[in-house]
């Protein structure tokens, strides 16, 4: 007779640790309104990235988890419910099984810079646009990259810049040096 | 009750304060955004999470053999 196998829990202490972390994070930042101030009217919401961050650290539930976090407080829950979990998801998938792929960080680096950037011009902006544009907050949706596309380009560059200072101030949580996501 | 059902049951009760603040107090609004050096203090509360979630990395990695 087969020993039955001890089942795997859903997550792992350290995944259910960092989802309380960064939870927390992605409510507090978003839920007081403490932002960066960039180029005014350009703002960048530190509760806004943490999906990502912590999909690229502890793998897509987490990312879901923080995601949700994250939608709670937002003044369209309706649609930051849904997709900032979404982000939470793609981050996930795309930092373990394209950007870590790469095992030199020389070419780690510059191919993280441009991936950030063209996910957040090419995937998170016009999904944010396409949802608000549902509920009428946007007018007329083909005209995005007309409007706001400048907007999305600059802070598309202020992301890569936030995402790479926490990646290179904290290297073990994300698996950078290993060159292997720790989830 | 193991580490791992309690940090769930943690993430539950976080989960309702947080629709308790929503609905109490912040009601979907940014409260501290007109601050004046708004920036400087999210910069610095960030810097508090990112050591509360490298000190969380931190013990709860897996012991290695």
């Amino acid at each position: 007779m087969g020993q039955k196998l001890p089942k795997k829990p859903l997550l792992t202490t350290r995944q259910l640790g960092l989802a309380a972390a960064f939870a927390a994070a992605a409510f507090a930042f978003r839920a007081s309104g403490l932002v960066i101030t960039l180029a005014p009217p350009l703002v960048i919401d530190l509760g806004a990235l943490m999906p990502c961050l912590a999909g690229m650290a502890a793998g897509p539930i987490v990312g879901i988890i923080v995601g949700i976090a994250r939608g709670i407080p937002s003044g369209l829950p309706q649609v930051d419910l849904v997709l900032q979990p979404v982000k939470g998801i793609y981050w996930a998938y795309v930092y373990k099984y394209i950007i870590m792929r790469v095992k030199d960080p020389k070419i780690r680096w510059p191919l993280f810079w441009v991936i950030t950037w063209l996910l957040q011009f090419f995937v998170e902006a016009p999904l944010f646009i396409f949802a608000n544009s549902l509920l009428g907050f946007y007018p007329f949706y083909p005209t995005w990259p007309f409007t706001l596309g400048w907007y999305n380009a600059l802070y598309g560059v202020y992301q890569v810049v936030v995402f790479s200072a926490i990646i290179a101030a904290l290297p073990s949580v994300f698996g950078w040096k290993e060159g292997k996501a720790p989830w | 009750m193991s580490k791992n059902t309690l940090l769930a049951t943690m993430i539950a009760i976080l989960f309702i304060l947080f629709v308790i603040i929503r609905v109490l107090w912040q009601k979907g609004t940014q409260p501290l955004r007109n601050l004046p050096g708004v920036s400087y203090i999210a910069i610095i509360v960030l810097v508090v999470f990112l050591i509360i979630i490298w000190y969380t990395h931190k013990k709860t990695q897996p012991q290695s053999q």
